[in-house]
């Protein structure tokens, strides 16, 4: 149902797979949305409005998405372009608020997956606001071209390693060991243990099916080997993230090659050995 | 600074006024407090406090002499947090001056000079309390059943005793004016201290005594404790379905259901009853030395939640009191907003060492994402059930209750760990594709939604498009590791072996960064005497059969639970919560804290 549902939507120019778009066409396609479809216009104006008087309540973020979603791509575009007057004025009242509203709309922008939104969704990346660039590097990471592969990885925050952990192709596990090797320990080598952890998920790759696992085994375990590499040294919290991207990529042969840690780093290889154990 | 507020509400308690009675303070105002059997030569200089916890005053006494001055498992005297309000007048009975009525009697604690019959001319006394601005202390100048028998002492720090007084004996009672707040260095522990000083017309002393009292605590029920009343908050019929599943297993556990009317109105509808206060209970030792005492709704750090004001519009009253504890400084946009949320704090039930149960909530590491730091400071101030943090920061809403639940169980504790459980769900989906029902439609019939604007789309999916969507799947390993780690801290603290742990199945998606139930999170249940009333996870049918449905009443049938599903899928689940985040109950907590040697 869920696929009948975006190629309706899809059908109807709401979504879908697309070429990228440049900004004087998205700007006409927001112009024509704008034109064909007002009320969708005005159901997020609706939501912008609600923003100012009072918090996004957590539990309606789900819901708040889904009715982002449902307006389609270009009047969610049109909030997104540098200078909407509704965005602004909600970031001049409450930029926390703004920021949380911004990603919900960048994150709802990029699980419809169309290339026409590349361009608004790469501008957010190096944005402060975790909430903004995080969401847009997931939608980047979701788009998943080469393009945008290739933007991720250039782009060194840790934002941009987060959207990584969000392309599932092979060729994203280069981008990942380079990532693991050369981040610093901190926050960049959080982000891409998490990122390998996302990217690396055992059971997202069986649910691609049987050949994507099988094309995507090489660079799993080298991702995996990057990992073992700095959870020798990595500090608490890192090391962590890394014993949990290990777990979710869940390759059998992780205790061997976890094994050279036994004498470099006792302890981290007895960390990771008990959570290995215990895992279902 | 914390912001506390204390209110209250009570019905009926007819501790104290026993207790006053069997110390002396009986209808007769000029009995005296009985110097009992004592050598009539040697003064007598003794304050007499309920330490023995038999729920009368023994003077003399030598169970209650030994443990009157430090509180311990054995001995020591409590009195209440008087912050209900009996005469219903809207103002807490520890914020005025006067008692309130025979039931407010019932809430204070008896304290008595004994009388020296053989005091001499010109013997005076003074007796001091410590930490006076915590207690309100009444001299009872009359019949102790007459409210207007006891006088506010203006002055709790030095009452002078005259030796007429002495001879006599004098009769007290103490209320608390707060609970104990706070662990911080030099905040007040809940302990008073009362001494008492004699000495002779020619300043000669004669001896000294001195008492210790502990306020009580308020202590936070758990799910497996006798439920007396069940609520949800009332939307009329937009959440009508709903409330009838509930209804139902209310009826069957013979428990009243209680629809909020809600401050706010429908413009201000807020359906997560858990969240917006919970209710706690405050006792002392009472005749027999059974508990006593008074129930107490809290209202969450969430200042600006209008729903929160249910403690005063509804509960607030006799034998209610409410609690209302938070920071100044507080952020509604934090995630630590939603962890002050009640579904976020819970219970784990009795067991071994802790005879109370244990707090347990959920929290993170990064700023903004724990819960307000003067609530969590207030609940450990409690002392009496010792805390688990688990880290919730993982999950989208943050509340424990999205991955734990407790209900009652055979075994030696009584009660079982109801867990989330992502692989068991994956498996059941994936033994049905391979059985061939990978077409089966999974939450038929149902929508995903926006409710503001009325647009919807269906919710019907396949359990081959569940298996084959990676984003759904990764978020729910994800899931099943967040929680085998917050599993195994519990298990470490808590003991609990495999056979104690009962999973619940069903998968997790990942929102704007954080994870929640995709299916129906069934293990964010209701647990009311031995029913459950669980969410519809409105599961594949197989052959007529909800497959997920089927599974839960057998696993959960299995521990002898009667159980009930209720649909919570329109008004509940599509905003992140279930049935046990919909409603609320007040359950028997009255329990010998006194006794828990903390």
């Amino acid at each position: 149902m869920r696929r009948l549902v975006a190629m309706l939507l899809a059908s109807a120019g709401l979504s879908g797979a697309g070429p990228a778009l440049a900004q004087a066409d998205v700007s006409a396609r927001i112009a024509e949305a704008r034109v064909a479809r007002p009320e969708a216009f005005a159901r997020l104006r609706g939501i912008v409005d609600a923003a100012r008087l009072a918090p996004l309540e957590r539990r309606s973020l789900r819901s708040l998405a889904a009715q982002m979603r449902a307006q389609g791509l270009y009047p969610m575009l049109a909030l997104l372009q540098p200078g909407a007057p509704e965005l602004a004025a909600l970031r001049a009242e409450h930029p926390r608020r703004a920021a949380v509203l911004e990603g919900l709309l960048l994150d709802a922008v990029g699980r419809l997956r169309d290339p026409a939104a590349s361009d608004t969704l790469r501008a957010a990346v190096s944005r402060a606001e975790p909430e903004v660039a995080e969401a847009a590097a997931r939608g980047v990471g979701r788009l998943c071209l080469d393009d945008d592969l290739a933007f991720l990885e250039a782009n060194g925050s840790p934002a941009a390693t987060s959207g990584l952990g969000f392309c599932r192709r092979p060729a994203t596990g280069a981008a990942l060991q380079r990532r693991l090797v050369a981040a610093p320990e901190g926050p960049a080598l959080v982000a891409a243990a998490q990122a390998a952890g996302n990217w690396g998920s055992s059971w997202a790759w069986e649910a691609l099916g049987p050949e994507a696992g099988s094309a995507s085994l090489g660079e799993r375990r080298a991702v995996a080997q990057a990992l073992v590499a700095r959870l020798a040294t990595a500090p608490a919290e890192a090391r962590t993230e890394i014993v949990r991207a290990l777990l979710l990529l869940d390759l059998p042969e992780t205790p061997e090659l976890a094994a050279p840690l036994d004498e470099s780093a006792p302890e981290a290889a007895a960390l990771l050995r008990a959570r290995w154990n215990a895992r279902r | 600074m914390p912001r506390r507020t204390f209110r209250s509400r009570h019905a009926l308690s007819v501790g104290a006024t026993a207790l006053l009675v069997a110390a002396g303070c009986g209808d007769d105002a000029t009995r005296p407090v009985p110097a009992q059997e004592h050598d009539a030569g040697a003064p007598i200089v003794d304050l007499v406090v309920d330490a023995n916890r038999n729920g009368a005053l023994d003077p003399g006494a030598p169970d209650e002499d030994a443990g009157e001055d430090a509180f311990g498992p054995a001995a020591g005297a409590a009195f209440l947090a008087n912050v209900d309000d009996d005469d219903d007048d809207g103002v807490p009975d520890a914020e005025d001056a006067v008692v309130n009525g025979a039931a407010d009697i019932a809430d204070l604690a008896p304290l008595a000079v004994r009388a020296w019959p053989a005091a001499p001319d010109g013997a005076a006394g003074t007796l001091a309390v410590e930490n006076a601005g915590h207690v309100r202390l009444f001299r009872v100048a009359g019949p102790a059943a007459d409210p207007a028998s006891y006088v506010e002492v203006v002055d709790p720090g030095a009452v002078e005793l005259a030796a007429d007084e002495l001879r006599e004996g004098v009769r007290f009672a103490i209320e608390g004016r707060e609970f104990a707040a706070s662990i911080a260095e030099g905040a007040w522990d809940g302990t008073v201290r009362v001494s008492l000083t004699v000495h002779r017309a020619d300043g000669a002393a004669v001896g000294a005594d001195a008492v210790l009292l502990r306020v009580a605590p308020l202590l936070l029920q758990y799910n497996t404790a006798p439920a007396d009343e069940v609520y949800y908050s009332d939307g009329g019929r937009f959440n009508a379905g709903f409330a009838g599943g509930v209804q139902a297993m209310a009826d069957a556990a013979g428990v009243p259901l209680v629809g909020l009317d809600l401050p706010g109105g429908f413009r201000d509808f807020d359906p997560w009853t858990q969240d917006f206060f919970d209710v706690g209970y405050t006792s002392i030792p009472g005749p027999g030395g059974a508990p006593v005492g008074l129930h107490v709704a809290v209202r969450s750090a969430q200042p600006d939640r209008t729903a929160g004001r249910i403690v005063e519009t509804h509960f607030a009253g006799p034998d209610w009191g409410t609690v209302f504890v938070h920071q100044d400084d507080w952020s509604g946009e934090d995630h630590g907003y939603s962890m002050n949320s009640f579904g976020n704090w819970d219970v784990v039930p009795p067991y071994g060492a802790y005879p109370l149960g244990r707090n347990v909530w959920g929290s993170g590491e990064r700023a903004g994402e724990r819960p307000d730091a003067a609530f969590v400071d207030f609940v450990r101030a409690q002392r009496v059930q010792p805390e688990i943090v688990l880290d919730t920061s993982w999950l989208l809403v943050g509340h424990v209750d999205e991955v734990f639940s407790w209900v009652q169980a055979d075994g030696p504790r009584g009660w079982r760990l109801l867990v989330a459980d992502p692989t068991l769900a994956r498996e059941m989906l994936r033994q049905l594709s391979e059985l061939g029902h990978g077409d089966a439609t999974l939450f038929s019939g149902k929508s995903w939604i926006d409710w503001d604007f009325g647009n919807e789309y269906p919710a019907d999916v396949t359990v081959d498009e569940i298996l084959g969507d990676a984003d759904l799947m990764a978020a729910s390993q994800q899931a099943q590791l967040r929680t085998d780690e917050m599993l195994a801290e519990l298990r470490e603290e808590t003991g609990l072996a495999d056979d104690e742990i009962t999973p619940m199945p069903f998968v997790y998606e990942d929102v704007f960064g954080g994870l929640v139930a995709h299916q129906p999170g069934t293990v964010n249940l209701l647990h009311v005497n031995g029913h459950v009333v669980v969410p519809d996870p409105f599961g594949p049918v197989v052959e007529g059969v909800d497959v997920f449905r089927k599974d839960v009443e057998d696993r959960l049938g299995a521990l002898g639970l009667r159980v009930f599903f209720a649909d919570d899928w329109d008004v509940y689940h599509r905003n992140l919560g279930e049935v046990h985040c919909g409603t609320n109950v007040t359950r028997r907590m009255d329990l010998r804290w006194w006794e828990s040697g903390r």
